[in-house]
């Protein structure tokens, strides 16, 4: 199969290779923060700064990457289901917008 | 005009159908996607904060453990992003064509649905009386 074809079947595949990236960031990530309360502590400040620096560094970027790809082609999904076919040019490009500084914004929020 | 009662316009009061639970299910990953991305902006400044300087953490944790409307809206937040990795998890698994009947369907469906309402129970034990 062709990963970067522009078809369905490759849209198909990445957005569930996406979504197990995301999957192990966001059970790995929980149970971080999960596990100091249920030992009765608190997350302090030195135990939240190492979740997004060093190595998590890089593991974070994976997985924003991934949320950008699975967020864009979830929506695209959802708007070609329910978007006039006038509108959808316009809605697709106002997610790309929205999509570019969310993921602008997180690169800056957690460097 | 519209006096062949076969070509009468008919009202469909969407309301008034009765949905599959799969479909709820199908539906419902649907809006929590849509509503996770709308929402991630405020986690986003929250998570900038909260990385600046320990003062800032310090105000993040503040605010998360005393302001009402945040906790609610946190709890909807974490609660929709447990259903659409449920469901999500639920999906893959039935792309490799496993519990694609319709009972096994049915149940891999209420059991997201339940493991979602345990969700919703836990975080808001965390909100409203871990951190409160």
């Amino acid at each position: 199969m062709k990963l970067f074809a522009n078809t369905g079947t490759a849209a198909w595949l990445w957005q569930r290779l996406s979504a197990l990236v995301l999957l192990v960031y966001i059970v790995f990530m929980s149970w971080q923060v999960a596990y100091p309360f249920l030992q009765g502590e608190t997350v302090t400040y030195d135990m939240w700064g190492i979740l997004f620096s060093g190595g998590m560094r890089i593991l974070g970027l994976v997985a924003l990457f991934c949320l950008l790809l699975h967020a864009w082609l979830g929506m695209w999904i959802v708007i070609t289901d329910y978007i006039p076919p006038a509108l959808r040019q316009l809605v697709l490009l106002l997610l790309g917008a929205y999509l570019i500084v969310l993921f602008g914004w997180l690169f800056v929020a957690t460097s | 005009m519209l006096s062949d009662p076969q070509k009468r316009p008919i009202y469909l009061n969407l309301f008034q159908f009765h949905f599959p639970i799969t479909a709820i299910l199908s539906i419902s990953h649907r809006i929590t996607g849509v509503l996770i991305l709308a929402l991630l902006p405020l986690y986003v400044f929250l998570l900038q904060q909260s990385l600046t300087d320990e003062a800032a953490f310090m105000s993040v944790a503040h605010l998360m453990s005393s302001n009402a409307p945040l906790k609610i809206l946190s709890i909807i937040f974490f609660t929709a992003l447990a259903l659409h990795v449920y469901a999500g998890i639920r999906h893959i698994i039935m792309d490799f064509g496993i519990g694609e009947s319709l009972a096994a369907a049915r149940l891999s469906t209420w059991i997201v649905f339940v493991l979602t309402g345990i969700k919703l129970l836990s975080l808001s034990y965390f909100f409203f009386v871990v951190i409160a």
